[in-house]
């Protein structure tokens, strides 16, 4: 269970995060939706610990354990993840490198390679990502669907607890959009208890993987908080969000 | 012992002075030279596919020459050795072309001056350079790439970067282009400083420590990039690691 209690959170001197709560409980998908610079990649930026962003105020526990206090990669080997909205490019590592070494350090002991190929192999199959993939450098060349794929890869071969998705859905055609959604939901099934959190402005991801809670979030905390029919409700009006406060305020419904 | 291994029986040996040595090449052949004790090196190549990989122990001043008559070179470079490293490059036909990679850590000073000629049209240059600078380290990279009057169609890549790992800030790239023809393509690139900090956060959001991160990213700037075979890379990686930190 990840509770984010109070948080403020700021980039150079300014509040990206304002009081901002949030409980997600195991097993549950938490959509949280919202224009350019409210604040939601920052949300992930500070759950992950980037060295770019200074927490000012509250706390985040994840299943007990304050996690303000851990470095990034003692966080990700509690089995927090943060698929990148923009996966970066690392010329000269391969993805096999990279992604041993990653399995290793979570593990804590070295992998054996012949189970590492075979996992790796059934995960970039059921993600039907070529073969060569692996062995090129992380990222380096790779379209934007591959680079969203190759975050749902190391997802499967690092096999986190709590799943943070930015923007996943941005930059895939139609197809690949359709593969990453299936393999979130055959990661879902595998592991019932891990939990989700994504982010997005669209509700393309969301025709294939379910949410439980849809948040809308504005200057940089939750206004309204729904189910995939909001995620709906904003897709037809678009980010009309004075409409969505103003009735979150009220404590009414948006109408279809 | 100095030796050169030679990947097939097609390279001719000729003209070896002391401190020089001279390289024919009419066919498709792989290079390594390791611990060598020359000081020159002059490749000719004709009509052929070169690859070379030096890893130098040599604490000197070396120079290589590489004239390349309508031929892909390869040369790769990996160094630890603190040696200055002069290197001409002329392209003296149509379809010749060099790619260098130049991998170099420095624990004292040292530069690499590097010059490219493209004497004829359509030939083409990519030259990257990785450094890495420890302890009292600093690195220079002079680049020159020459494209003469009427060599049309050339394109021209100078990439160089420099990681500091210490205190000494006196690390310099120049990148040079003198370009005296319209139709051509040229670029430069040049970074110097530490490691990328969103490059850390992305391979610690993965769980790899600080160490590991770096250590990784090490490995790909000085050993990830270069154009050999899977074996070799391992080779050099298991050096880099047991030796060379």
């Amino acid at each position: 269970m990840l509770e984010i209690k109070n948080l403020t959170g700021k980039i150079e001197n300014k509040v990206v995060l304002n009081n901002f709560n949030l409980t997600i409980n195991d097993g549950e998908v938490h959509v949280i939706m919202g224009p350019n610079g409210v604040g939601k990649s920052t949300l992930t930026k500070i759950i992950m610990g980037d060295f770019n962003y200074e927490v000012v105020e509250g706390n985040i526990i994840y299943n007990g354990t304050n996690i303000l206090k851990l470095k990034t990669d003692e966080r990700a080997r509690l089995g927090i993840f943060l698929a990148m909205q923009n996966p970066l490019e690392i010329d000269g590592v391969t993805n096999a490198d990279f992604l041993r070494t990653a399995l290793s350090s979570k593990n804590q002991k070295n992998v054996n390679l012949y189970e590492f190929i075979k996992k790796i192999d059934t995960a970039k199959q059921e993600l039907m990502m070529p073969d060569e993939m692996v062995h090129r450098s992380v990222n380096k060349g790779f379209s934007g669907g591959e680079k969203k794929k190759n975050e749902i890869l190391q997802m499967k071969i690092l096999e986190p607890t709590f799943i943070m998705l930015d923007e996943i859905d941005s930059g895939v055609d139609v197809d690949a959009l359709k593969i990453v959604g299936n393999n979130i939901n055959m990661y879902r099934k595998k592991y019932p208890n891990a939990s989700f959190l994504i982010i997005t402005h669209y509700t393309h991801l969301l025709k294939y993987v379910k949410p439980d809670f849809v948040h809308v979030v504005k200057e940089g905390k939750i206004v309204k908080t729904g189910d995939y029919k909001l995620a709906k409700e904003i897709e037809t009006n678009g980010f009309n969000f004075e409409k969505v406060v103003i009735e979150a305020f009220d404590g009414s419904e948006v109408s279809e | 012992m100095n030796r050169i291994l030679i990947g097939s029986n097609n390279v001719t040996i000729g003209k070896v002075k002391e401190n020089k040595i001279v390289i024919d090449v009419t066919y498709d052949v792989n290079l390594l030279i390791e611990n060598d004790s020359f000081k020159e090196y002059v490749f000719n190549v004709n009509n052929a596919n070169l690859n070379i990989l030096v890893t130098s122990l040599n604490k000197d001043k070396v120079t290589y020459e590489i004239n390349i008559n309508k031929a892909n070179v390869s040369f790769n470079n990996v160094s630890n050795s603190n040696n200055d490293v002069f290197l001409t490059v002329n392209l003296n036909k149509e379809d010749s072309n060099i790619t260098v990679h130049n991998s170099v850590i420095a624990d004292k000073k040292l530069k690499y001056i590097i010059n490219v000629n493209h004497n004829k049209k359509l030939t083409n240059s990519f030259i990257y350079n990785n450094g890495i600078t420890k302890e009292d380290g600093t690195i220079e990279f002079n680049v020159v790439s020459h494209v003469l009057k009427k060599s049309k169609g050339c394109s021209v890549i100078q990439d160089s970067k420099i990681i500091t790992l210490n205190e000494a800030n006196e690390s310099k790239i120049e990148p040079i282009l003198l370009i005296d023809e319209y139709e051509c393509e040229a670029k430069h690139a040049a970074f110097i400083g530490n490691f990328n900090k969103d490059e850390l956060f992305y391979l610690m959001s993965r769980g790899l420590t600080i160490t590991k991160a770096k250590a990784l990213l090490t490995n790909g700037i000085l050993i990830g990039t270069l154009d050999v075979c899977f074996n070799e890379k391992e080779i050099l990686r298991k050096k880099l690691e047991k030796e060379w930190r």
